[in-house]
């Protein structure tokens, strides 16, 4: 072993030195600047005052024989271990590295070391030579966190991204937790990031903030910070003193430790004075305790984020509002509505598109002239009205008044005039939307127009939705049921008029709305709110939406009830009249058969007057009969007693009735097969009966009638065809409605009251069948009338 | 062969008259009355082989004293020829047991054939 250590120390070739001089020798190591320790079987043996002062102890005992590794941090363990082997195996000297030592206070010191090889009373030893970099690696380390925290700082303009980053870059380097919080200008608490080294414990990091941030009169935490503004910071966190602070609080205490809190520092986010936030550093380790000093950096670090943010801040403001200008200025220039500004003198100041639209002048002839040539004259002190009201600071809402386009034209216009301030808030002038309601105008005077019409009237005019729900109700429907439009409105129309008996057609009648059909002159019943039954006649629609979609009904609806009961009246009359002057016919025609039988064969001559007399009377007796089917058509009487007949039986027998009459008529027959029908024969015979007396005297200079009987498909077709004065195309429908009188000179020659095609029409229709005419003036005409074949 | 008896109730007397003289002529035996209320006691006198019956009789309703006569069983076998002026009519006379109606005005010659068929 000598051996070994001779040599080497031959290699170092200052062994005269030393051995002639040990006093010296040890002063030169007990003086060294820097600290020197020799440790031997891993034993310190010897430590000269700078490693003493490095160790933070007070005299060489507390160190001497300990173990050597107790003062080695864990992260250098391995790479001394390596060395110490290296020194003693290969009598290798260790150069110079940095390894991380633990002192007596147990603070991680940073040391730049280097070993010899050493002997010790004999034995093989190790000489290191230390020298205290702490400060300068704390430095350093600070030094690369804030390089870092700059950048981090301008990376992005978006300062909620930035303060997330910032926590995560402060963990684990500078603290085991760490919290910003931001206020707003309320003071409000805005945003909150927390960060953990350990993501299982950011749940507890979140919760201890929870229960904190609502708690008032705390003396400590993010709150105070908050509220004081001052940092502050517990050097060493103790069981005893979260317990001081959080004496009632016992699951608060139990986080506290979870999160193993062993040191504690935070800091307020001030720019310019003012409090924007907080940013706390928590150390779960032994090792890191915070000192005044770190406060004072953490200080750095807060003003550093403080104004990144306000930087942040102010811009996106900044950007907001050049967005807003930049809306605001699109706005103008493309808005509907005319926007002029004007200073308080009447002088146009800006005229944007829709304005030269509106009034008619381009920008370039407004700009400068004076805002009271768009006012008519009459309306001039209206002007000095909004002036005064705007310089008290009144703001004009959609106000409507005239104003004069370029061409002198008038215009309704909606105004809404605000003061426009200078930088001082001053009142410098005026900014005046004006929108151009002349259509609106136009429409609302129309609609009142309408509105009032649908007021005033004396018919029921109602609106519903398609489930029956009444969505209006004017003065004549209150007036005619009785119900007040508050009453019903909102309500089912079916609740309030509908009897019961008429709920199905009612049903039907909404469903034929639905399908887009429109009834007019409905006639039904309704029923008051006295619970007298009414007879009305409506007109019922659909109502569409703009899109065209069906969403309801309306109606307008008439009470007919009196004008039922006079028809009724009317018609009661007309069938008393009938039957009155029927009781005379009676006698008249027995009357005259006996005074023929009396008369007898030789008196022929008296004979033909009787004959004539009874002719008349037949007449009479014949349009007393239509008169009574008249009346009984118009209140739905006219009853059938159908059985199935031959209809060309019946053509066949009407035509050998009327031919002995129609003395210069020729009726001519065509038929070829049987017409089984199902109807009233007597009332088919009045129909024939009809048609052929109306051949036979509109066709007064012809001699000749042609009837027809015949199939097609499954209709049985009868026609009548003479060669008369026939109907001019305008008249051929009029001529089957009620009671038509001709208006022609040479038609109004013709005797009838013009009942007979109205009562046929009837008839036939009441067969469900078809009447129809084909006809030339002055060639002839032809009547139709169709009925179903009965097949079976 | 001996003649057969009408009786006709009627409150018009001319047409009572002139259908008395009518069927005179033709060999019946005719008893008139212009009163509706006499004429189940005429006919329990008189037994009649037909009647003609007006609807509206003042004072009565035919519709109902043919009713009676056809409810009686004395009474239910004789004829009964109803006559009006009024159309509905047409559609009840069954219902209240009339056998015929004539229909205001009609033709001598229908009253004829009514009567004959309603005796056989």
């Amino acid at each position: 072993m000598s051996k070994t250590v001779k040599r080497s120390i031959k290699t170092d070739g200052i062994e005269n030195i030393f051995t002639e001089n040990p006093v010296f020798y040890k002063h030169l190591i007990e003086l060294a600047p820097e600290a020197i320790i020799i440790h031997s079987k891993g034993k310190i043996v010897y430590i000269n005052s700078v490693a003493k002062k490095l160790i933070s102890a007070k005299n060489e005992n507390e160190i001497i024989g300990k173990s050597v590794m107790e003062f080695i941090h864990s992260d250098s363990v391995p790479l001394i271990e390596e060395r110490i082997k290296r020194i003693l195996h290969k009598k290798k000297v260790a150069p110079f590295v940095v390894e991380k030592f633990i002192d007596l206070n147990g603070e991680i010191i940073f040391a730049e070391t280097k070993a010899v090889p050493f002997i010790y009373q004999g034995e093989p030893a190790i000489l290191a030579i230390l020298r205290n970099i702490t400060d300068r690696k704390k430095e350093e380390d600070r030094q690369s966190f804030i390089n870092n925290l700059s950048k981090l700082l301008s990376s992005s303009i978006d300062y909620k991204t930035t303060i997330e980053n910032v926590v995560k870059s402060i963990v684990p380097s500078i603290a085991d937790y760490s919290r910003i919080i931001l206020v707003d200008e309320n003071g409000t608490i805005s945003e909150e990031v927390s960060y953990h080294a350990d993501p299982n414990k950011l749940g507890y990091v979140k919760k201890l903030y929870e229960a904190y941030r609502n708690r008032s009169g705390v003396t400590y935490g993010v709150g105070n910070i908050l509220s004081k503004g001052k940092s502050e910071i517990f050097e060493q966190v103790t069981p005893a003193l979260v317990k001081k602070y959080n004496n009632k609080d016992n699951s608060l205490q139990q986080i506290i430790n979870v999160l193993g809190l062993t040191s504690y520092m935070g800091v307020p986010l001030k720019i310019r004075g003012k409090i924007i936030g907080a940013l706390t550093f928590s150390s779960a380790r032994k090792d890191r305790m915070y000192t005044k000093d770190d406060l004072r950096f953490a200080e750095e670090v807060a003003q550093r984020i403080a104004s990144a943010i306000e930087n942040s801040r102010l811009y996106m403001r900044s950007q907001k509002t050049i967005e807003a200008e930049e809306q605001l200025a699109a706005i103008v220039a493309f808005s509907d509505d005319a926007i002029i500004s004007k200073r308080l003198d009447g002088t146009i100041t800006s005229w944007n598109k829709s304005a030269e639209k509106v009034f008619g002048y381009t920008s370039k002839e407004a700009i400068g002239k004076s805002i009271r040539m768009l006012i008519p004259k009459k309306l001039l002190p209206e002007e000095n009205t909004i002036i005064s009201n705007i310089k008290k600071g009144k703001h004009i809402d959609h106000y409507e008044t005239v104003r004069i386009r370029k061409d002198g034209q008038e215009i309704f216009v909606s105004l809404t005039i605000s003061a426009i301030k200078n930088s001082q808030g001053k009142i410098i002038g005026a900014s005046k939307i004006a929108r151009d309601i002349s259509d609106k105008k136009k429409i609302e005077n129309e609609l009142a127009h309408l509105a009032s019409l649908v007021e005033s009237s004396s018919d029921a005019i109602w609106s519903s939705t398609l489930d029956n729900i009444i969505v209006s109700w004017n003065k004549g429907a209150e007036m005619m049921y009785g119900f007040k439009a508050e009453k019903v409105v909102g309500h089912n129309i079916v609740d309030f008029i509908v009897p019961q008996e008429k709920m199905e057609e009612r049903e039907e009648m909404v469903k034929k709305i639905i399908r887009g059909e429109q009834m007019d002159g409905l006639e039904t019943v309704r029923i008051t709110k006295d619970k007298k039954k009414i007879d009305v006649s409506m007109t019922v629609s659909p109502l569409n939406d703009p899109q065209g979609k069906i969403v309801g009904i309306s109606a307008i609806a008439r009470n007919i009830t009196e004008q039922k009961e006079q028809e009724k009246l009317k018609d009661e009359f007309i069938s008393m009249a009938s039957h009155e002057l029927k009781t005379p016919i009676t006698s008249m025609k027995m009357f005259l058969d006996i005074l023929s039988s009396y008369l007898g064969e030789k008196n022929s001559g008296a004979q033909t007057y009787v004959k004539r007399i009874n002719d008349q009377t037949n007449k009479m007796r014949d349009l007393v009969n239509d008169l009574l089917d008249v009346s009984r058509i118009g209140t739905g009487k006219l009853s059938f007693r159908k059985e199935k007949f031959e209809l060309d039986k019946i053509v066949q027998d009407t035509i050998e009735s009327i031919q002995p009459a129609a003395k210069k008529h020729e009726l001519k027959f065509i038929a070829n097969n049987s017409l089984p029908v199902y109807g009233d024969k007597f009332r088919i015979y009045q129909v024939i009966t009809n048609l052929l007396n109306n051949a036979i005297k509109y066709s007064p200079r012809s001699d000749k009638i042609v009837i027809t009987a015949k199939a097609k498909n499954d209709q049985a077709i009868v026609s009548v065809k003479d060669f008369g004065i026939g109907i001019a195309k305008d008249k051929q429908q009029k001529i089957f409605e009620k009671l038509y009188q001709v208006t022609d000179h040479e038609e109004r020659t013709f005797p009838g009251l013009g009942m007979g095609l109205y009562i046929s029409k009837e008839i036939v229709k009441g067969h469900n069948g078809k009447m129809w005419v084909k006809s030339e003036k002055g060639k002839g005409s032809i009547f139709y009338f169709s009925l179903q074949l009965d097949q079976n | 062969m001996t003649k057969k008896k009408i009786l006709i109730v009627e409150d018009d007397t001319d047409i009572l008259d002139a259908i008395q003289i009518i069927l005179e002529r033709e060999n019946y035996e005719v008893l008139a009355t212009t009163k509706g209320e006499e004429t189940y006691r005429k006919v329990n006198e008189y037994k009649p082989d037909l009647i003609i019956l007006d609807v509206l009789i003042s004072g009565s309703d035919g519709r109902i004293i043919c009713k009676n006569l056809k409810a009686d069983t004395h009474t239910s076998s004789i004829p009964v020829i109803m006559m009006s002026a009024h159309p509905s009519a047409v559609k009840e006379y069954v219902q209240f047991g009339a056998d015929d109606f004539l229909a205001k005005p009609f033709e001598t010659e229908e009253l004829l054939q009514a009567i004959k068929k309603n005796l056989r």
